[in-house]
């Protein structure tokens, strides 16, 4: 579903230009991050690199961009002089925002396509501050309120066109480490009485809220079985178990997400940067790397309507992705060592 | 600037000796100061402005626990109180270095705040199970820094920010009950990135104050329309507009709407 069609984006007609101002990318030193890109640097890089925006990988690109920027305008009756080109930043944890660059888009078509919004000298405060995650936003921007037409934007503020970009020197969401459900997390839980359960899933958190983090939940594994899983890891036996257990956490967790969401009809953009936020990124990538929103917005709907296909998705791929299939077969069989 | 940290590892094991205490002595606090380690380098970062505040901040408190308006609302002391370490931390000279780093945050928890963060967890807690620290508890997470909206320094210190207006913290304690405010609809989200929204909201629940079911209505509203919009260039003008029509929305079902 295109961009401009959704509930939330009430506007028609910023397809074309949306698309065009889609090629633009953020460089921070060598790594180049294409709309909806998440990158993880080192603490010097995030506080040295410089940080590059590009309209555009050419030239023609960005005449192109500016040629639909200019016709959205006039589709939507809005004076050029209305709209702006911005780059936000959004340091996440202590809430600290700044615009970069900001230019009126008669002025921003005759300037250059290649915007240098930090230097390694010349750096603006929310650029450092390696420990929270960073989000740098380009937008096409409506800079004062017109009158309201329909399927139109008219408050100032409102973007026709948006590319997002994430740094972070945190690490990225790596799965679970299991935990010992010995006495203690068992009383935690309430399992005093249930000495024979082998895993629990502590998914009390809600993984759509971007306050969470990975430590937040937990795979917890009878203590005797995870020692011995410890003790020989390389037997299949412990790959294999170690496989279904992660897809248990998975499931668990798209379970408790699917009920968050659906308690607090939360949006897209109200669980950015949350555990789940990541795993929706996980199952949105192209074969480049790159988030592809349509797809994200699909599955996060699949979430909210039917968890569990989400969960066979998921399923789909980490079978896939490990072989478990086939070691299953083995296993049955009796081929498993 | 340098600056004293305490690691992850040695916040847990202070801590863990730490428990069922309501204040630290002087013992525990040179074993905090032991523990510590400084990062970053140049002029050592003097916490003595800070100190002074930490004491008028005790004072304060109580104080504000003897005051019908504010014994019974334990976030709104937290707001009176969250200017006192902002202004303390800045008249230090605190950078931005200290800032990001969660060490620094977990030396002021122990060293400074364990009074503090321990009646702020009553606060939190059903009155018969009200205690310190205690074996188990998940207390942790006031201590390490890790969520803004929990980590109880943090967000003391992003409130008084976000209220700052003209030289005034009036809004960090003005409105009544606030916590869902703060930790729900201005803290965790995008409303928090801009001031002058955050103030905006603060100033209309403060005139027109909305119960917790309705005020949870306004701010999916609000969120839900954030995500067409770019606040950064905001005035106090346009962010009064924003929040008065959301406050007043037809779609608000809740009855009577307070």
């Amino acid at each position: 579903m295109a961009r401009e069609e959704r509930s939330s984006r009430p506007y028609k007609n910023l397809r074309p230009c949306q698309e065009a101002f889609e090629k633009t990318t953020l460089h921070v030193g060598d790594v180049v991050l294409e709309d909806g890109a998440s990158t993880r640097l080192t603490g010097r890089e995030f506080l040295n690199e410089p940080f590059v925006i590009k309209f555009g990988k050419t030239e023609e690109d960005f005449n192109e961009l500016v040629l639909a920027l200019k016709h959205a305008a006039d589709v939507h009756k809005i004076s050029h002089d209305q709209l702006k080109v911005m780059v936000v930043t959004y340091s996440t944890f202590w809430k600290i925002s700044e615009s970069l660059f900001c230019k009126g888009l008669d002025e921003f078509s005759l300037s250059d396509s290649t915007v240098t919004v930090a230097t390694r000298t010349k750096r603006d405060r929310s650029l450092g501050f390696p420990s929270s995650q960073l989000r740098i936003e380009a937008y096409c921007v409506l800079s004062e309120t017109i009158d309201k037409q329909p399927l139109s934007p008219y408050r100032a503020g409102t973007w026709l066109t948006k590319t997002t970009y994430k740094l972070s020197t945190d690490q990225s969401f790596t799965g679970f480490q299991p935990r010992m459900l010995d006495d203690a997390a068992r009383k935690k839980f309430g399992l005093e009485d249930s000495p024979m359960v082998q895993r629990y899933m502590d998914v009390e958190a809600d993984p759509t809220d971007p306050a969470s983090s990975e430590e937040d939940f937990g795979l917890y594994v009878d203590e005797t079985l995870l020692q011995t899983l410890l003790d020989n890891s390389r037997t299949s036996g412990t790959s294999i178990i170690q496989r279904l257990l992660g897809m248990n956490i998975a499931r668990a967790l798209i379970y408790r997400a699917a009920s968050a969401l659906n308690e607090d009809t939360k949006s897209l953009d109200d669980i950015q940067s949350s555990i789940f936020d990541k795993v929706l990124d996980a199952f949105s990538r192209d074969k480049n790397g790159k988030v592809k929103r349509e797809d994200k917005e699909r599955l996060f709907d699949t979430v909210k309507k039917r968890p569990e296909l989400f969960v066979a998705i998921v399923e789909d791929r980490l079978v896939e992705n490990s072989k478990l299939d086939k070691d299953l077969i083995e296993l049955v069989k009796g081929d498993a060592s | 600037m340098k600056y004293p940290t305490i690691t992850h590892e040695k916040l847990v094991e202070l801590a863990q000796d730490f428990l069922g205490k309501t204040d630290l002595e002087r013992a525990d606090l040179e074993r905090v100061e032991a523990a510590s380690s400084p990062e970053g380098s140049g002029q050592k970062l003097d916490l003595r402005r800070l100190k002074t505040k930490v004491t008028n901040m005790r004072q304060e408190h109580g104080e504000l626990l003897e005051d019908f308006d504010y014994q019974a609302d334990p976030d709104r002391i937290e707001g009176k109180l969250a200017p006192m370490l902002h202004e303390g931390l800045r008249e230090c000279g605190m950078e931005d270095e200290a800032l990001d780093d969660a060490g620094f945050w977990r030396y002021l928890a122990l060293a400074n705040f364990w009074w503090f963060l321990v009646w702020r967890h009553h606060t939190c807690q059903a009155r018969v199970d009200r205690q310190a620290f205690k074996e188990g508890g998940n207390y942790l997470r006031y201590l390490e820094h890790k969520k803004h909206e929990v980590s109880v320094l943090a967000r003391m210190y992003i409130r008084a920010e976000l209220a700052l207006d003209d030289g005034s913290f009036e809004l960090s304690w003005k409105g009544k009950t606030g916590t869902d405010v703060w930790q729900s609809h201005l803290i965790p989200v995008g409303t928090g990135f801009s001031p002058v929204l955050a103030r905006a909201l603060l100033r209309r629940q403060v005139r027109d104050y909305k119960e917790t079911d309705t005020l949870r209505e306004i701010a999916k509203l609000i969120k839900r329309s954030n995500t067409n919009l770019v606040h950064i260039d905001s005035n106090d003008d346009m962010a009064d507009a924003f929040i008065d029509y959301h406050w007043s929305h037809p779609s608000l079902k809740t009855a009577g709407g307070k």
